[in-house]
């Protein structure tokens, strides 16, 4: 029971560090796609995108969001085991 | 999960696709006939010397410059209305090219008048004294057309700021552009213009040089200008700057207490997406320079006013950002919205929001401007016509305005509401899997490049296509992600939340049993 609580406090903090470095990462890949693909290149994108049956930003921007989910969680798990004291109970 | 697999999932996922493609057969969007030409300065002719030199539209013209050709001088200043009628007994539009003229000789740029048998083309003059008049030049067709009105000839059946229009719909429309007008159309009659019965009369009629369109019977786009608009804009219209534009049309319908009051022609509004041209001066280009903005629609809705009369409005938003510097003082903008009076072919009545009256129908002309291509979106009405005297005409095959109360507003911008945060939403582009995928591309860049008007770029393929194939693509790439994700977290250790040291202690077991 007692190692049942530890456990989800564990994943609830892991959790919170992970949206914190969501949100940065994210952020950060913003302004760099901006600044690359501000100019011609993301018209190009763009004008190539409006001959496809898709959004290709849109499919691009989820497979980006769930790149930078699970890099934001691993992020966030080697910062908590980084500093945990001692081997998990799990 | 061996590599032949996973090549079998991505063909799975193709496969599935291909019938969303192949069922694509309407790729593009909708065109509608233009039948007119706006009345713009873009389209002024050369009027010096009286009679059009050009046909820039080659559609054929009569040079009708001997029937209707020497101006007159009026003598009618102020508050004037008038009537331009059509004699053709066909169903044929009679265009006819004016030049403009002013009292003292100076010419300016004229613009093409449409319109229909039995219709009228009402025009109304503010509070003015400018004596400018215009002549007809060149009609495709050979017709007789006149003009009855009054200016200090009393008539009962013209009343001082009051609309006569082909029908109530242009006439409230025309009332709803008033706010927006810089300047009106002047109606002059020459002294012996008096009869009323058809008899054909002599007038002037001078437009503004930038003004809305002309009238056709087709449902089209039509152009509102909207060239006060820029007041409400403060500060430099400058590269990068983000404008959310909204409006509301107003169109006053009839009053059930007065049963000789006029009422609604069936109206046919556009739904979805219209366009907003800002024109303006850059420092490269001292002619105007048009930027074209996706512009959406919200709201419209029938409504009992105070003083009893329906009102349908209409509300739209165009969020925009400005893709050069426009010199100051020089930005006006104008909408471009489809309206018809035309019943729409079955197979298109998806595409318009349909407003009926209590009496019978009636047809007359509308507007028609542009050749764009506005790509409707599926968006119900938001709310149902209030009023009891809105029923369907007799007759009809068209059902009535859409039932149901809310809007069906799109459910993502609820769920973002569930999982936004204060600032960033990191969890948007998933959500927008589900959102409408017909946005048009702005390309200002390359459009320059290749010396091309036309800066945006639509989607080739239609809405319910994208709108499937998108977030079907979307979720089954973050899957696969996530999977490989899985799949390589689980091969590194047994367990995720297991400590990397029990990690090495297993492999290094496995490492000791294989020797």
């Amino acid at each position: 029971m007692i190692q049942t609580v530890f456990n989800v406090l564990k994943i609830a903090v892991i959790v919170a560090i992970c949206a914190i470095f969501m949100v940065a990462i994210n952020a950060l890949i913003s302004l760099i796609v901006s600044i690359i693909f501000g100019n011609v290149i993301g018209e190009i994108l763009a004008l190539v995108s409006m001959f496809l049956p898709f959004n290709a930003l849109a499919v691009f921007g989820a497979i980006g969001t769930a790149t930078i989910a699970i890099l934001a969680f691993l992020i966030a798990k080697k910062i908590f085991d980084l500093t945990s004291w001692g081997i998990s109970a799990i | 999960m061996k590599r032949s697999k996973i090549c079998i999932g991505f063909l799975t996922l193709l496969g599935l696709a291909v019938p969303f493609l192949l069922t694509s057969s309407d790729v593009s969007a909708k065109r509608y006939n233009i039948l007119a030409v706006p009345i713009t300065s873009e389209e002024s002719v050369d009027s010096s010397g009286g009679g059009v030199q050009n046909d820039p539209f080659q559609i054929g013209w009569t040079d009708f410059s001997g029937v209707n050709g020497p101006n007159f001088v009026p003598n009618i200043t102020t508050k004037d209305t008038a009537r331009f009628f059509n004699s053709r007994n066909d169903e044929s539009l009679s265009k006819c090219m004016y030049n403009g003229n002013r009292g003292n000789g100076v010419t300016f740029g004229g613009g093409i008048l449409t319109w229909q048998f039995g219709s009228y083309l009402n025009f109304y003059q503010g509070n003015s004294t400018n004596l400018n008049y215009f002549n007809i030049a060149k009609c495709n067709q050979t017709t007789e057309f006149g003009a009855v009105g009054h200016g200090n000839i009393p008539h009962p059946e013209f009343k001082e700021d009051s609309f006569y229009g082909l029908t109530p719909v242009t006439t409230a429309f025309y009332k709803s552009l008033l706010p927006y007008y810089y300047d009106y159309s002047h109606i002059y009659l020459s002294d012996d213009a008096i009869d009323v019965e058809g008899v054909h009369y002599k007038a002037s009629l001078k437009m503004s040089d930038v003004t809305n369109g002309v009238i056709v019977t087709k449902p089209s786009s039509i152009v509102i200008p909207l060239g006060n608009a820029r007041t409400n804009i403060v500060g430099e219209m400058t590269e990068g700057r983000q404008i959310e534009f909204d409006g509301v049309f107003n169109f006053p319908g009839a009053s059930p207490s007065d049963p000789e009051s006029f009422s609604w022609s069936p109206v046919f509004l556009q739904k979805g997406h219209f366009q907003l041209k800002i024109y303006g001066m850059t420092e490269e280009n001292d002619s105007s320079y048009i930027q074209k903005v996706d512009c959406q629609l919200k709201t419209r809705s029938v409504q009992d006013s105070a003083l009893g009369i329906n009102e349908m409005q209409v509300a739209y938003t165009c969020p925009f950002t400005f893709d050069t510097d426009f010199l100051d003082d020089s930005v006006y903008f104008s909408l471009d919205i489809g309206m018809g009076t035309d019943t729409p072919q079955s197979d298109e009545r998806d595409n318009w929001w349909i407003f009926k009256t209590n009496k019978d129908w009636v047809y007359t002309t509308a507007f028609v401007i542009t050749d764009n291509d506005p790509t409707p979106a599926d968006e119900p009405w938001n709310e149902t016509p209030t009023g009891n005297n809105i029923k369907e005409a007799p007759g009809s095959a068209i059902p009535l305005a859409e039932q149901g109360g809310a809007e069906n507003a799109d459910w993502s911008s609820s769920l973002i509401n569930l999982f936004g945060f204060n600032f960033i939403n990191p969890f948007a582009p998933i959500f927008n899997l589900f959102s409408n995928q017909s946005a048009c591309a702005q390309i200002p860049t390359i459009a320059g490049m290749i010396h091309s008007n036309e800066s945006q770029v639509c989607p080739w393929f239609n809405s319910t296509t994208r709108n499937i194939v998108t977030p079907v693509l979307g979720l089954a790439s973050v899957m696969l992600v996530f999977g490989f994700t899985v799949r390589w977290l689980g091969a590194r250790s047994g367990n995720l939340f297991e400590d990397s040291m029990e990690t090495e202690h297993y492999s290094f077991s496995r490492f000791r049993r294989k020797q």
